[in-house]
């Protein structure tokens, strides 16, 4: 079952509300149905007797002003409700929907004058847009049909005009084009099975307000006409009633409700479900209690191993998040004051959780835990919230992957700039924006005042990541941790940012931790690196010892699988076959031991600890060095191969 | 002598260096467009009619000579262009025409009828707006990261539910639940403050739900965003983040959602008005459509676009104003 | 001998004043069964080109010609009438599969156009086309949510393959992929280089993995190609100041970022890619250019590309010394060994 379906209806009964919804909708459907054969004649009778009554035993919602059963004509009235209610949906979604689609289709003027006439027609209320066409056509049902048709249709033009350009636009509609597919299977087989989902939901909603519309039209008079009647006709005989014999306007009120509320509450779960599925929200994780992972090994400590005059001490940090997802294991990093420490891993490996954690920003969550953790050489659980606060905000500076997305688009940068200084140095406005200024100079950016008035999103990439470390300048930094922070951008421009880190490492004797998956730019700027690998930390050396000899098998792998400038063109790449294990992952060994090609027994059953080899060089591994680096043959000769399905 | 970068510029275009004068003058421009949609549509309106609208206005037993009357007086017997020209040089200067059952100029109607309009949907409006947004804005607070995942579910639920009751359900059941059985207010009538109290309810419950659910979305959303890790990175206090760089980033959707609840709570009025007995326009609209005084429909229908398109104007400048990242990205 | 060459490829987005030359007169050569390297920073037009020259933007000036034959150009100046003989792989592995089919319909499908064949063959052409990639046939009931990032990649590129193309492009396929799984990629085109006969233009920024899959290298700056030659000769003696720049701006292993020297490149802002510097592109920033040295007022007057036919890798420089011949004509020639 590779569910080439869309809706995947048997989706639905996995949640409750689901099943409610498709139930309430079921039974609608299923009355509208067989409701006029089985009541229609009790629903007709006239009994002059009973006319305009409450509620009684024979009568229990009341009767109308002939004396008919509320009851009865309710359950009769399914049809004709239903009935309007999907066929003004339907009109209005078969007249708008080509309207939607027409701009991409006609020139651009013409497609442009079409989509202003849409925005303009959805601005306008649907009650109103569907009275005033009400009013043309002429009153009764057809008129409310056709009113309600005109005042949806311009909501689905612009949903399928949407969702067509974004369809449109996607690489695999450029990859069959290319390809020299036809222009209709284009459409039948590309286009429309991507775009029919949302626009049935759409559609599905839709029903609902009209029911909706529909009755609150008949309260206006514009509705169904007798002696037809539909549900909104009868609560308008009803409210008419109401302060004699309230209980006649239960009936089709109720009728009403539930028959909107179910077919919204049907499209809405379809709606959550089709996002579930395409990762758009996050899966409801079972509230598990977090099992850390209970590791009793000798740690083998390096001598003067007591954290004081460190400006990072870590050990044993583990990150877990509920569901049993445990992306950071057991990871110890220690910087001196000046350092530049970097972090290497591919994604997946937990390089910036280990960021965020020490730098106390993951979210809540998480949890995370450690043996020790001193920053600066103090603990910080011991300082109150307003002494990690200020310790913290002038102390530490971080600088992100994605500038654009971390600076405030609303915001001036003057302003996220010197809101630090204001708030952990007491500054007035003036004069933090003073300092920013400066800041941006030191960074090297041009006419700073000027740039100081900007908005983020008028400035190139690298100047934005040029504000990023002002901003961490603003206080007296004594840690830069730098995620990532050039892999946005282009070669030129990264190589200023790295020779910008080294700077002000330099000029502020700030230690800094730089974490990436390049390798080279990590041993451009660090003294040291730690290699991480699914969560772990697997080798920890200097850069001369990274180049020459590394003693892990992945170490080595990542060196050789990596182009670089002097790379021998003439051999294939090394290439790690298979996937890295999940955050999920519980099995007992090492890690990279499925993948390793110096695997033996041992390592599949037990955890290798970081040993030392020589002095500042540790490894996680049973058999360091086993490997010879750029040495492709050690690797099974599957480079060009990628395991099926894990 | 060090020569300066010659580069030649080329000569640009005067809104290339304004893009927020360039916004504005787009916005106006489309005003000004919608607006004579807006007159030609509703002008159509009449003329749209199958069969003859005077005569099915006053009824198939009407003497013929007050048909030709009425049709001479609402200037039908005119060519049609003379009578679009004469249309519009009466709109912009506030006359509305003459109603076709009463003869009479519709304009006093509309100079009592319209304040009263206005004062419900407006007093909704507010009504909403401060029960909405900021229950919105909390309940995001309250339920990031998967927090008080209850609490969620019970302000999903409770929101979703009076969100989809529609008003005039809502005013039936207020009616009857206090004014008919607990007698605390008024059945009808709009004189006094205790007569407002359900009217502004009924109308403004639901658009206060909806917007609370997508203000928490926003919400959500932007307390999710990289600049709000940003903002905690610089260890800025919870009332700063939220006050300062969460809050403008939300108000983009809040406000482009408020000025359509707004449309809709003029919507609402035409149901609410005439459940509660109120003389405003909306009630005007619904006896003129039953009795087919297109003129006065025409009318209502003038007045309601107009405010409708001026709101939407506005939100679009205090968009421009709030994000100015938004006058880009119209381009 | 030539497979693929374009001749004063323009692309123009927008009219007037504010218009975006994307690619200004480029010409490129892809001889048969090698791979061309494109490389070029954002905003270099590259991957514009690169879609010109499959047809999904049109051109707005010069030609393409496939195997010395101009290709036709159709009325809204999209490039035509290639039945499919040059193919796309794209960047982003996950919006280039049709979520709703299977793997082994795309392909099918793909292998399917333009010819009648029965199910069976189609099938059995898959699982070939499966294997030239390196991957399970079992793949082909899937659909693209089950698989890899590099898997996908791998998908696109047998689904290309179905149509039997001359050229290949790849445009950024890598880049989106995980370092370890690249590496299987760039060996994989290889190989297809070597099997299929076929040629690639690889289009990507990262200079290190260009170089390593390259048979030849282009250079492109602000929409204009700047250097294009052998990339073993480009490498180790590039004529243009900004593959200079460039090269010297690749991380290398083990160099201390102190040891890398500073350009005038790094102190100036990239211009607007609307209103482009005259003369030569790069003068502003250029590291030996008018900034630098008040004499060469050519480079703000004159376009450089003049004259490029002459100078040994075609650069695009006034001052890029001219390739000495034997016969005492200034002409540039591959060498056999180079053409490779």
């Amino acid at each position: 079952m590779t569910g080439r379906r869309f809706l995947r209806w048997p989706d639905l009964f996995r949640s409750p509300v689901g099943v409610v919804a498709a139930l309430m909708v079921g039974s609608v459907l299923v009355l509208a149905l067989i409701g006029p054969p089985i009541w229609g004649h009790a629903a007709a009778k006239i009994d002059i007797s009973a006319v305009s009554q409450g509620s009684t035993a024979a009568h229990p919602l009341g009767t109308d002003v002939l004396g008919r059963d509320i009851l009865h004509r309710t359950l009769v009235a399914a049809r004709l409700s239903v009935f309007l209610a999907v066929l003004a949906s339907l009109l209005g979604a078969g007249v708008g929907i080509p309207i939607g689609v027409l701009p991409s289709l006609v020139g651009r003027r013409l497609g442009r004058l079409i989509t202003s006439a849409i925005n303009l027609a959805v601005a306008f209320p649907t009650l109103l847009l569907a009275i005033f066409v009400a009013s043309i056509v002429g009153l009764g049902a057809r008129g409310a049909v056709i009113g309600i048709a005109a005042a949806v249709a311009p909501y689905f033009a612009r949903l399928s005009q949407t969702l067509g350009a974004s369809v449109a636009g996607a690489d695999y509609i450029a990859a069959a084009r290319v390809l020299g597919i036809g222009r209709w299977r284009l459409m039948g087989r590309h286009m429309l099975p991507n775009v029919a989902e949302p626009l049935l939901l759409t559609l599905m909603l839709t029903m609902g307000d009209a029911l909706l519309a529909l009755a609150g039209l008949s309260l206006l008079g514009v509705g169904v006409q007798p002696p037809s009647y539909d549900w909104g006709g009868m609560l308008t005989e009803g409210i008419q009633r109401i302060y004699v014999t309230p209980i006649v306007v239960v009936g089709p009120a109720v009728a009403i409700i539930f028959a909107a509320l179910g077919f919204n509450l049907l499209g809405e779960s379809l709606a959550r479900r089709a996002a579930r599925r395409e990762g758009a929200l996050p899966r409801h994780l079972p509230a598990t209690p977090v099992v850390l992972p209970v590791e009793h090994h000798e740690r083998v400590d390096e001598p003067g191993d007591d954290g004081h005059g460190t400006v990072l001490d870590v050990r044993g940090l583990t990150v877990a998040f509920p569901g049993g997802s445990v992306p950071v294991r057991d990871v110890s990093i220690r910087v001196e004051p000046g350092e530049i420490v970097g972090i290497v891993g591919e994604s997946g490996s937990g390089k910036s959780l280990t960021a965020m954690a020490i730098a106390e920003l993951l979210p809540a969550r998480a949890q995370a835990t450690s043996e020790r953790r001193l920053l600066f050489g103090q603990d910080l659980a011991s300082l109150g919230n307003t002494g990690r606060r200020r310790l913290l905000g002038r102390s530490l500076a971080i600088v992100y992957q994605d500038p654009m997305a971390s600076l405030n688009p609303a915001l001036r940068i003057d302003r996220q700039l010197g809101e630090v200084a204001e708030v952990h140095e007491g500054l007035s406005r003036r004069e933090a924006r003073k300092r920013s200024v400066e800041r941006l100079r030191s960074v090297r950016i041009g006419s700073p005042e000027r740039r100081a008035r900007n908005y983020p999103h008028e400035l190139s990439g690298g100047m934005r990541q040029r504000v990023m470390i002002a901003m961490g300048l603003m206080g007296t930094p004594q840690l830069i941790i730098a995620d990532e922070p050039t892999t946005a951008l282009d070669v030129t421009v990264q190589q200023q940012i790295l020779k910008l880190l080294d700077d002000i490492g330099t000029s502020t004797g700030a230690a800094a931790i730089l974490i990436s998956h390049d390798i080279a730019v990590v041993s451009q700027l660090c003294q040291r690196v730690l290699v991480m690998y699914a969560g772990r930390v697997v080798e920890e050396l200097d850069i001369p010892t990274l180049v020459r000899q590394p003693a892990h098998p992945y170490t080595a792998a990542l060196l050789a699988s990596v182009p670089t400038m002097e790379s021998d063109r003439e051999r294939p790449l090394v290439s790690i076959p298979g996937r890295a294990v999940g955050p999920f992952d519980q099995s007992p060994g090492c890690p990279f031991a499925p993948r390793c090609p110096a695997a033996s027994a041992r390592c599949r059953d037990e955890l290798p600890e970081l040993t030392p080899l020589e002095s500042g060089h540790r490894v996680a591994c049973w058999h360091p060095n086993s490997v010879v680096p750029h040495d492709g043959s050690a690797w099974r000769d599957e480079s060009m191969r990628e395991d099926a399905l894990a | 002598m060090t020569a300066a970068p010659a580069s030649i510029e080329t000569r640009k275009r005067w809104w290339a260096d304004r893009p927020r004068s360039a916004y504005l003058a787009r916005r106006l421009t489309r005003l000004a467009v919608s607006l004579v949609l807006l007159l030609t549509l509703t002008f159509a309106m009449i003329h749209l009619v199958s069969g003859d609208p005077v005569r099915s206005a006053l009824g198939l037993t009407a003497p013929a000579k007050l048909v030709a009357q009425r049709k001479a007086q609402l200037g039908l017997d005119k060519p049609l262009y003379q009578q679009y020209y004469d249309y519009v040089d009466r709109a912009v200067h506030g006359d509305f025409g003459t109603s076709i059952q009463s003869g009479e100029s519709i304009n006093l109607i509309v100079r009592t009828r319209l304040p009263t309009t206005l004062r419900l949907a407006g007093l909704a409006f507010l009504v909403a707006v401060l029960i909405g947004v900021p229950l919105g804005v909390l309940s995001a607070a309250l339920t990031r990261d998967g927090r008080r995942r209850y609490g969620e579910l019970a302000f999903t639920t409770t929101t979703g539910a009076f969100a989809s009751i529609p008003g005039f359900l809502l005013a039936v059941a207020f009616i009857y639940l206090f004014a008919v059985k607990w007698r605390f207010f008024p059945v009808a009538g709009d004189s006094g403050v205790k007569s407002y109290v359900l009217p502004i309810a009924a109308l403004a419950i639901g658009p206060a739900a909806a917007l609370a659910r997508i203000v928490r979305v926003e919400g959500l959303k932007v307390l999710d965003a990289d600049y709000i890790r940003t903002a905690r990175g610089k260890r800025l206090p919870a009332r700063l983040i939220y006050l300062r760089h969460a809050l403008p980033n939300m108000l983009t959707a809040t406000l482009t959602i408020s000025g359509l609840l707004l449309g809709g709570l003029i919507a609402g009025t035409v149901l609410i008005e005439s459940i509660f007995s109120w003389t405003g326009l909306g009630s005007t609209l619904v006896n003129s459509v039953t009795s087919k005084d297109y003129p006065s429909v025409q009318a209502v229908a003038l007045i309601f676009g107009f405010f409708i398109l001026v709101i939407n104007f506005v939100v679009d400048m205090l968009l421009a104003v709030i994000n100015p990242q938004s006058t880009i990205l119209d381009q | 001998m030539t497979a693929l060459e374009t001749r004063g490829l323009t692309v123009r987005f927008g009219r007037g004043h504010s218009a975006l030359v994307a690619v200004d007169g480029a010409d490129l050569t892809v001889p048969e069964q090698s791979i061309v390297g494109l490389v070029g920073e954002s905003g270099s037009g590259k991957s514009t080109l690169a879609k010109a020259i499959v047809g999904l933007v049109p051109i707005a000036g010069g030609e393409m010609l496939l195997d010395g034959v101009a290709a036709r150009r159709r009325r809204t100046g999209h490039v035509g009438g290639l039945k499919r003989r040059v193919q796309m792989v794209f960047q982003d592995p996950f919006s280039s599969l049709n979520p709703r089919m299977t793997v082994g319909a795309a392909i099918g499908e793909a292998a399917g156009t333009g010819r009648r064949a029965s199910r069976a063959v189609r099938a059995s052409e898959v699982e070939e086309l499966l294997e030239l990639v390196h991957l399970d046939p079992a793949v082909m009931r899937e659909l693209p949510s089950r698989l890899s990032g590099g898997q996908r990649q791998r998908v696109a590129l047998a689904r290309a393959l179905a149509v039997r193309p001359e050229v290949l492009i790849a445009d950024e396929i890598t880049s989106a992929l995980d370092v370890s799984v690249q590496s299987a990629i760039l060996n994989l085109l290889r190989d297809l280089r070597d099997r299929l006969g076929i040629s690639i233009l690889f289009v990507s920024h990262n200079l290190a993995t260009v170089r390593y899959v390259s048979d030849q290298l282009a250079v492109m700056y602000l929409g204009r190609l700047v250097e294009a030659g052998p990339t073993q000769a480009v490498v180790a003696e590039p004529q243009h100041p900004y593959t200079r720049s460039l090269l010297a701006a690749v991380p290398r292993l083990g160099v201390s970022i102190r040891d890398v020297a500073t350009g005038t490149l790094d102190a100036v802002e990239p211009p607007d890619p609307r209103h482009p510097p005259s003369g030569c592109h790069l003068h502003p920033r250029c590291p030996v250019g008018p900034m630098v040295d008040a004499t060469r007022q050519i480079c703000i007057e004159s376009d450089p590309r003049e004259g490029a036919d002459a100078r040994l890798h075609r650069a695009a420089c006034h001052f890029a010394p001219t390739a000495p011949s034997s016969d005492g004509t200034a002409r540039y020639e591959l060498t056999e060994k180079e053409a490779r």
